[in-house]
């Protein structure tokens, strides 16, 4: 059963074939010879010395499968015509075995064999029939053999039935299961490029979004500032009018913020030679996920001032640096906890993201810097997200390594080199 | 003698709050295109003493602009004032100095008049 999955279809086949006409004739010419019969044992000893020689040709000749099948059917339609001539004719409770060639036939691909020795055996049984009333046939069976060769004959084919229709459904599963599978697939990745695409001009249109934006931020400040210059002079009126003034300039603060921050991933440059400041990224990630976060779990910043600046691209590191922290707020649930930590250690500048979330799985943890791969439903993860990070964070000669418990939490430690 | 600056920006409302906001210590000259800047440059050469102008705008852009009036025109401080971030353009331009210095949208006059008050 083993050598079968390696094998194709046809080669399954025919090994089956061969392995069960060596069994069968070997019992059967045993059998008769054993009862003294030689107009039975001599054929059938004759077809296991065919069928030797057919499995010989395979291993020693170029001869195709499709030959070596037609002479071992014929071969075992012939023995069988010849046990049931000398068995009692229709009588015989062997006759049944003249199911078994149309069978191998009908899980054949070759159209035309199919019918061929399908027609041919029905020719048999009708041949039979007929020799049968005619009164040539014999039966050479002793009497007290007779119910031990009628079981011996079907167990025999219920054997060969059971294993080809058993062998046939399989086949069928197998390619049934794979073709379903290569159809999840196709409509997976399909999913993906969709979403990623879909990213990609997200990408594109924030940049343009954040300057229109900008420009009516711009109006509001100016407006706000020349209305307090205006107030100067009348100080009472500038004294009621302080709140209000306040509440304007905190929105326009934050505003600016956020529009800051969405224009730092949506970069243009391809430049290497930014000066790059992590924690200022770290913030500015941050602030981009802030929406999701608030409400989900408390964020942890142990943040070192003044570490030292790396080179590299600033908007790629932006991108890098949100995607991992992506992932963190993705991975913990209610009231869970992301820890953002920044350090220098010697020569290197290292940064800790922690989230106390699902975790990865030893199998799963391996393939996450590939790409396309994801555990996240069809649609809501491209499987890009880390392996774009891995890339980046390659690209500014940096290190990064996750360490993660199922059920414990993820923690990715990204080291570069400071100069 | 107050400054003579020469703000560039496609959108009015910009043009207003920068005038009302810099009118005080500046002499304030506005522009609605890169095309109408140029007119205004050349009528206003020997009293303009630096130039802040939007990035993207229809037409020509501010760098273009700035290309034309720098070093041929006029050799004065030209400024970049934009909702954009920093390109390799703009790193070019500031590189090659025709550019003095980029200001982010929403503007602090803070910043931009201790900018100024460095070249002039």
């Amino acid at each position: 059963m083993v050598a079968i999955k390696y094998l194709n279809r046809e080669q399954g086949f025919y090994l089956f074939l061969m392995m069960s006409a060596y069994v069968s004739t070997l019992v059967f010419g045993t059998y008769y010879y054993m009862a003294d019969l030689p107009k039975l044992y001599i054929p059938t000893y004759g077809a296991f010395i065919l069928f030797s020689l057919y499995g010989l040709l395979s291993f020693l000749s170029q001869i195709g499968l499709v030959t070596l099948f037609r002479l071992s059917i014929t071969t075992a339609l012939l023995a069988f015509f010849n046990q049931v001539y000398y068995t009692g004719g229709v009588l015989s409770s062997g006759l049944l075995e003249f199911v078994i060639p149309p069978l191998l036939a009908f899980f054949y691909r070759p159209i035309i064999d199919r019918y061929f020795f399908m027609a041919l055996s029905g020719i048999s049984l009708v041949a039979m029939f007929i020799l049968t009333s005619l009164g040539f046939t014999t039966n050479l069976l002793p009497k007290a053999l007779s119910v031990q060769h009628g079981i011996l004959c079907a167990a025999f084919v219920f054997t060969i039935v059971s294993i080809y229709t058993f062998l046939f459904r399989n086949a069928l599963v197998i390619k049934n299961k794979k073709i379903g599978d290569s159809m999840k697939e196709l409509q997976d990745t399909t999913h993906k490029l969709i979403q990623s695409e879909k990213m990609a001009s997200l990408g594109m249109l924030s940049a343009g979004v954040a300057h229109e934006i900008n420009n009516p931020l711009n109006f509001i400040k100016g407006g706000i500032e020349i209305l307090e210059d205006g107030l100067n002079e009348e100080n009472e009126l500038k004294f009621e009018a302080a709140p209000s003034i306040h509440v304007i300039k905190e929105g326009l603060s934050r505003a600016t913020v956020i529009v800051n921050s969405l224009n730092h991933f949506s970069r243009h440059t391809d430049s290497m030679d930014e000066k790059c400041n992590l924690n200022e990224i770290l913030n500015n990630s941050l602030v981009m996920l802030q929406p999701k976060l608030k409400y989900k779990g408390e964020v942890v910043k142990e943040l070192t001032q003044n570490i030292p600046v790396i080179t590299g691209n600033e908007g790629k590191l932006h991108q890098a640096f949100l995607n991992i922290l992506s992932n963190a707020e993705q991975a913990i649930g209610k009231n869970g906890t992301v820890t953002v930590k920044s350090k220098q250690i010697k020569d290197k500048v290292v940064v800790e993201i922690i989230d106390d979330g699902e975790g990865i799985n030893k199998e799963n943890l391996k393939k996450i810097s590939d790409p396309f791969f994801t555990t996240k439903p069809v649609g809501k993860g491209t499987g890009l997200g880390l392996a774009i990070t891995y890339k980046i964070i390659e690209e500014h000669n940096g290190k990064i390594t996750v360490t993660s418990k199922p059920g414990k939490g993820t923690k990715f430690t990204i080291s570069f080199l400071s100069k | 003698m107050k400054n003579t600056i020469l703000f560039v920006d496609d959108e009015l409302i910009n043009l207003f709050v920068l005038e009302k906001r810099f009118e005080t210590d500046y002499n304030v000259l506005t522009a609605e295109s890169a095309e109408d800047a140029l007119k205004v440059v050349e009528e206003n050469k020997s009293s303009l003493n630096a130039i802040i102008s939007d990035l993207r705008m229809p037409g020509m852009d501010g760098l273009e602009f700035i290309n034309q009036v720098k070093p041929n025109i006029l050799d004065i401080p030209c400024f970049l004032l934009t909702g954009y971030d920093f390109t390799d353009q703009i790193n070019d331009a500031i590189k090659s100095s025709k550019i003095h210095y980029l200001f982010k949208k929403p503007f602090d006059y803070i910043e931009i008049d201790t900018k100024l008050k460095e070249v002039l």
